[in-house]
């Protein structure tokens, strides 16, 4: 997001240039040195101030835009595939012409940034709530997933409000990249998805902190449910694959092993 | 008894309930997690339905005899009941493992209202004082119940429900003859009287207590009682006019029993969608009953979605041009969605509206192609209704009549409830 905004701002530094020369000392007389006085005082520094003044200005422009404009436009470079070039031209659109210009969906560029920020923001939507986590042995509840788009840095302040005290992580399979969340604080390492991990083991739950408080498993539970919460006189698969593609089913506990749906159109 | 048996009876039991949103509420708690105000939709069944909460019975077991319910007192089904351990438990293992956005909790009538509202609060104010739980409750506010339990309930949950289930006192005198209408329509307004007077801006103060912050919500059935759906949609009117609902749903009758006071046949799924698509009408674009539905024409239409029979039946309201039209105005035209209409306005404040734009907006132009213009240039010029309502209608035949007509069935009942 820096980075970006720092692009804006280049953009906008071809407006900011004020053409003010610098003070030049010259050196190519051997007269006495009449401006001696003048050229040992410490010059102002003409460009930094003019710098200041750009970036004082960008500033204005960027937050007169509005969050939901920049919000579009940090969703839109999060999309895969990326839509760089369009999202930049967005961005420039909307604080040299107005936020108006920037919503007029017959632009090419604009319909583009805005469909791809659609598409990022129902895919955060959708799995803050479809993420499934488990406890790990040692208390913290951990959650893998594989998002068609770059959303996990979006995912976790969420989380973080919904988690409170408790640690927990995220993983994106897909990009190898994970948030482990303690205290309130996260970290963000890269740790590799392993098939092999297990539900920690009576012994380990023992000794080690167990947060759960069932008498049964939890997992298990849910299952149970899901399927008896389902009105079968009221069957529709199909919807439910609108709202739910079977390429998330892998990380679901209640549908990782159904094979009954009929096949996502869309795959 | 095992967990899991239990689970699975009582969630059973509770899935005739169609409320399912986890919305208006914006709690949040440091130890315990918090509530998106938007809502949260977790999971989908194979019937297509969003789990949002846990929902379930606190116990099948009642004492009231419903014709159209599956724990009706008559019928020989296992009775089994919870514990508040064992919801507080199930509740917070699953709201951690973000299966669930909260509970919601209702129960079979197995005692006095009183003690039965006393036993779903206890739930919620375990979950709240013990263990410091900051998601979603919505708990079933118990007819009959007195003030001080209804007010306890209250403190606790985000959302309270008393499900009125049939639209007039004489259905309610037919199918469910222990309930009392006027009772359930006591224990509403009370809920609201209660919701309106905690609300931040009257109070003013941010410790004030709240109550059920994300409002009350309730339940009609569709097709267990012969009422056409002007007497449905003249009650939801009123509920949300004068109680301040945050929400009628309206469920399909389901057959659970062979009782002959009930009609058999398939779910009425089309009559239930087209109440919900008037019911959007009725709250977010700004119609009247009396604009979809009247007393010669009680019946929404089957095969036309009620915006579209409208603008047939007002044909002097249209060509609407899509330039100059206020967003009341472009609200009424076929094909155009609340969000379509912002998107028009916007296109207009940033410099110009073009009929070949219209579909990237997210106009349905397969309807609403026949009732604008857009500077005077019109996309279709058809004025003829039958002609229009054949090109609408994916079931009409040729003329543009319908095959088969909707029945409003017998007028018998028609004590409608008053408020």
């Amino acid at each position: 997001m820096t980075r970006a905004l720092f692009s804006v701002g280049a953009a906008l530094s071809e407006k900011g240039n004020t053409g003010i020369p610098l003070f030049e000392q010259s050196t190519d007389h051997d007269g006495p040195d009449l401006f001696k006085e003048v050229a040992d005082t410490p010059r102002p520094d003409f460009r930094q101030a003019a710098e200041a003044e750009v970036a004082e200005t960008a500033e204005r422009a960027i937050l007169a835009v509005g969050s939901d404009i920049w919000e579009n436009f940090e969703y839109a470079l999060r999309a895969e595939p990326m839509r760089i070039p369009d999202a930049v031209e967005y961005a420039i659109r909307a604080v040299r012409e107005g936020r108006d210009k920037a919503a007029d969906r017959s632009h090419t560029g604009t319909r583009a940034t805005l469909s791809a920020a659609f598409k990022v923001r129902r895919e955060i939507l959708r799995f803050q709530g479809i993420l499934r986590f488990a406890p790990d042995d040692d208390g913290t509840y951990r959650a893998f997933f594989e998002p068609d788009n770059d959303i996990l840095e979006v995912l976790v302040p969420s989380f973080l409000r919904r988690f409170g005290v408790v640690p927990f992580s995220i993983t994106d399979v897909k990009r190898n990249r994970t948030a482990e969340a303690r205290g309130g604080r996260v970290a963000w390492t890269t740790r590799p998805y392993s098939p092999s991990f297990v539900e920690p083991t009576q012994e380990a739950v023992t000794k080690g902190v167990n947060t759960e408080t069932c008498a049964e498993d939890v997992e298990s539970l849910w299952r149970a449910y899901y399927r008896a919460t389902e009105n079968p006189s009221r069957s529709n698969p199909t919807l439910r694959l609108k709202f739910m593609p079977r390429r998330y089913w892998r990380h679901l506990p209640e549908l990782s092993d159904d094979q009954t749906a009929p096949h996502d159109p869309g795959e | 008894m095992e967990l899991m048996t239990k689970l699975e009876i009582l969630a059973s039991g509770a899935r005739y309930d169609a409320s399912c949103a986890s919305s208006g509420s914006n709690r949040s708690s440091s130890s315990g997690g918090a509530c998106t105000p938007s809502g949260i939709c977790h999971s989908w069944t194979g019937d297509g339905r969003c789990v949002s909460l846990l929902k379930v019975l606190y116990t099948n077991a009642c004492r009231y005899d419903c014709a159209y319910c599956p724990n009706r007192a008559s019928l020989d089904i296992r009775r089994v009941s919870f514990t508040p351990e064992e919801l507080v438990s199930i509740t917070k293992d699953f709201y951690r493992r973000n299966y669930v956005e909260g509970l919601f909790l209702s129960s079979g009538i197995f005692s006095d209202p009183d003690i039965v509202m006393e036993r779903l609060t206890e739930v919620a104010r375990r979950l709240r004082n013990e263990e410091g739980f900051g998601g979603y409750i919505h708990l079933k506010a118990i007819p009959g119940a007195g003030e001080r339990a209804l007010r306890e309930a209250g403190l606790w949950a985000d959302r309270l429900s008393a499900n009125i289930e049939l639209p007039t006192a004489d259905s309610l005198a037919v199918l469910a003859p222990q309930k009392d209408g006027g009772q359930i329509l006591t224990a509403m307004r009370y809920l609201s009287d209660r919701i309106e007077e905690s609300a931040p801006r009257l109070t003013g103060r941010r410790s004030a207590p709240l109550f059920a912050p994300a409002g009350q919500s309730t339940q009609i059935i569709i097709g267990a009682s012969p009422e056409p759906d002007r007497t449905v949609l003249r009650l939801a009117s009123g509920l949300y006019g004068k109680l301040g609902l945050r929400r009628v749903y309206y469920s399909a009758f389901v057959p659970t029993n062979d009782d002959p006071r009930l009609p058999v046949g398939a779910p009425p799924l089309t009559r239930e969608h087209r109440l919900y698509q008037a019911d959007w009408l009725l709250r977010f674009y700004g119609f009247s009953v009396n604009e979809l539905v009247d007393e010669s024409t009680p019946d929404l239409d089957a095969d036309l979605d009620p915006k579209s029979a409208w603008a047939l039946r007002n044909p002097n309201f249209f060509p609407v041009d899509l330039a100059r039209a206020g967003l009341e105005e472009i609200l009424r035209v076929p094909g155009v969605g609340t969000v379509g209409a912002q998107r028009i306005l916007a296109t207009r404040r940033a410099g110009g509206l073009r009929l070949d734009a219209l579909p990237r907006l997210g106009i349905v132009m397969k309807r609403a192609r026949y009732f604008v213009t857009v500077r005077g240039t019109r996309a279709v010029a058809e004025t003829d209704p039958d002609r229009l309502r054949a090109l609408l209608s994916p079931t009409a035949d040729r003329r543009g009549n319908q095959t088969e007509k909707s029945s409003s069935g017998s007028i018998a009942f028609q004590r409608e409830f008053e408020f």
